[in-house]
């Protein structure tokens, strides 16, 4: 993890970027349609309801990507992201153990470390 | 801080009375007991098993003599396995009044439970003449453990419970942080922060034992209540877990009921070794909880995003909330409203230090919102683990903590 990262997370708008490294910002407030965020400079337009601590893509992000939060890989993109469309269940997996979810088209894949 | 000396060099910030019941048969009449004096620092724990458990036993043994208790009633229905002679010799070595009513013998619940009541209130005026003795930060152990997690977790309650365990090892208290099976992709990270490579070794192998264990349940420690919350796998819920830790150097690896020997930042492995034999490593949190307490921690940190309410028996739970929604909700169950990060109402450091304040006062006598409204929630089943290695204690040699145990 940077030191800038340690010492100060940056709120801008509505979303936290935890770490230089990160391709996700972590939403910290409720966000909806219509609302404008700040990622990197850019505005980014929302297009659907982001709960408190929902991830949102950073920038674009392509199929099998890894997917990185706090400077580490948390799993991999599993379709093509848009910047700014949330981050979850329906287009991300883990690299290590299944995720079970009540929602449906959670995808589970299986891998243990050696 | 003031604590009640206990004979093997610990000291107590309470001075409980635990009821224990050895099998589920017992449990009854056990609660029947406590009942009316739940306010009065008289708490009820048990196994419920009828076959014997090297694991259960441990850590019946550690809480019976654990710091902040200061007497022991055992409850037996007088046929299970249980070792009830063996626990109350090691309650009655550690000088403090035990005794066991078996149910079988005293002529059923009635006569058992009047019994049981006159043996508390015996104990309860003879504890309450004991003196207590001044007690520093560096007598502390303080366990954490993060339950009912979401996207919060990570960001604002397990960061600043990590700040507060900087500040308290900075002190020279013992700090314990778990569940390998949510460490489960930080092992390389901690590989780097352990005192030496063997025992960074260790904490790799036992974070793949982690994994190993939850695959072949096919089900890791990620409940859908975390997926509403935000977290989507279990290297996120994993990573948000380990902030937890703060930045300290990794002392050493413990297996539940292991005492940490010396002041310092801990891992507590609490997944079973060998083959899978009694389900989930942990069934729920305060499963988790009491492997903390047996480890000899006088107060745990308990971080929640969704909100969990539960406190625990013999050890108060500080409850830091990591969600500002939650909090809103559930205000009289938490103690710190750390989720006020996020509305830039606060910082890491801010909250960290009231958290660390907190751990002193609940010290001093302080009673903490769980413990105020009677949460005394207990629960401990099968497992079965082998000891640590020589490699997971590397400051073990020269310890200076005197309540460092076989």
């Amino acid at each position: 993890m940077s030191d800038e990262a340690k010492s100060a997370p940056r709120r801008a708008a509505g979303v936290l970027l935890l770490d230089a490294a990160d391709t996700v910002v972590t939403a910290t407030m409720r966000l909806k349609p219509g609302d404008e965020v700040v990622i990197d400079g850019a505005k980014v337009a929302i297009a659907e309801d982001v709960p408190i601590g929902f991830k949102l893509a950073r920038r674009d992000l392509a199929s099998g990507e890894k997917i990185v939060k706090w400077g580490a890989p948390i799993g991999s993109a599993t379709a093509a992201i848009r910047a700014g469309t949330i981050v979850h269940v329906r287009n991300m997996t883990s690299d290590y153990l299944p995720t079970y979810t009540d929602e449906e088209g959670a995808r589970f894949t299986k891998r243990t470390i050696s | 801080m003031r604590g009640w000396q206990r004979s093997d060099g610990r000291k107590g910030i309470r001075n409980t009375i635990v009821v224990a019941y050895l099998v589920e048969c017992a449990h009854h009449v056990a609660r029947e007991i406590v009942v009316p004096y739940r306010e009065n620092d008289v708490h009820l724990i048990g196994f419920p098993g009828c076959y014997p458990n090297q694991y259960a036993y441990k850590i019946m043994s550690r809480l019976a003599s654990h710091p902040n208790v200061g007497g022991v009633l055992l409850v037996s229905l007088g046929c299970e396995s249980f070792d009830r002679r063996g626990l109350l010799e090691v309650a009655r070595e550690s000088g403090r009044p035990a005794e066991t009513l078996v149910i079988q013998m005293e002529g059923g619940t009635r006569a058992t439970v009047a019994q049981g009541r006159r043996i508390v209130e015996r104990m309860r005026a003879e504890l309450d003449a004991q003196v207590t003795v001044p007690m520093r930060t560096d007598e502390l152990v303080v366990g954490t453990i993060c339950g009912g997690s979401d996207a919060t977790s990570g960001l604002t309650a397990n960061p600043a419970m990590g700040r507060a365990f900087d500040r308290l090892i900075a002190d020279g208290a013992a700090c314990i942080f778990e569940e390998t099976g949510e460490l489960i992709g930080c092992e390389r990270i901690m590989d780097d922060r352990a005192l030496t490579p063997e025992l960074g070794a260790e904490i790799v192998a036992c974070v793949a034992k982690a994994a190993r264990y939850y695959t072949t349940l096919g089900h890791g420690s990620f409940a859908p209540g975390n997926a509403e919350g935000g977290l989507t796998t279990q290297e996120e819920k994993s990573m948000g877990a380990y902030a937890k830790s703060g930045a300290s150097p990794i002392s050493g690896l413990l297996k539940p009921g292991d005492v940490p020997p010396a002041g310092g930042l801990y891992l507590l492995d609490v997944v079973p070794d060998g083959e899978v034999r009694f389900g989930f490593p942990n069934i729920s949190d305060n499963a988790e909880i009491v492997e903390l307490i047996a480890c000899g921690a006088h107060v745990v940190l308990f971080s929640t995003g969704r909100g969990s309410v539960v406190g625990s028996a013999i050890s108060p739970v500080i409850k830091v909330c990591a969600n500002p929604e939650t909090y809103r909700r559930l205000a009289d169950d938490m103690d710190v409203d750390a989720g006020r990060i996020l509305e830039g109402r606060g910082t890491l450091d801010a909250v960290g230090e009231e958290i660390y304040k907190l751990v002193l006062a609940c010290g001093g006598g302080a009673r903490t919102k769980s413990e105020a409204m009677g949460h005394q929630e207990f629960i401990l089943t099968y497992k079965a683990f082998e000891p640590i290695g020589p490699s997971c204690l590397p400051l073990s040699a020269g310890g200076v903590r005197g309540a460092a145990h076989a």
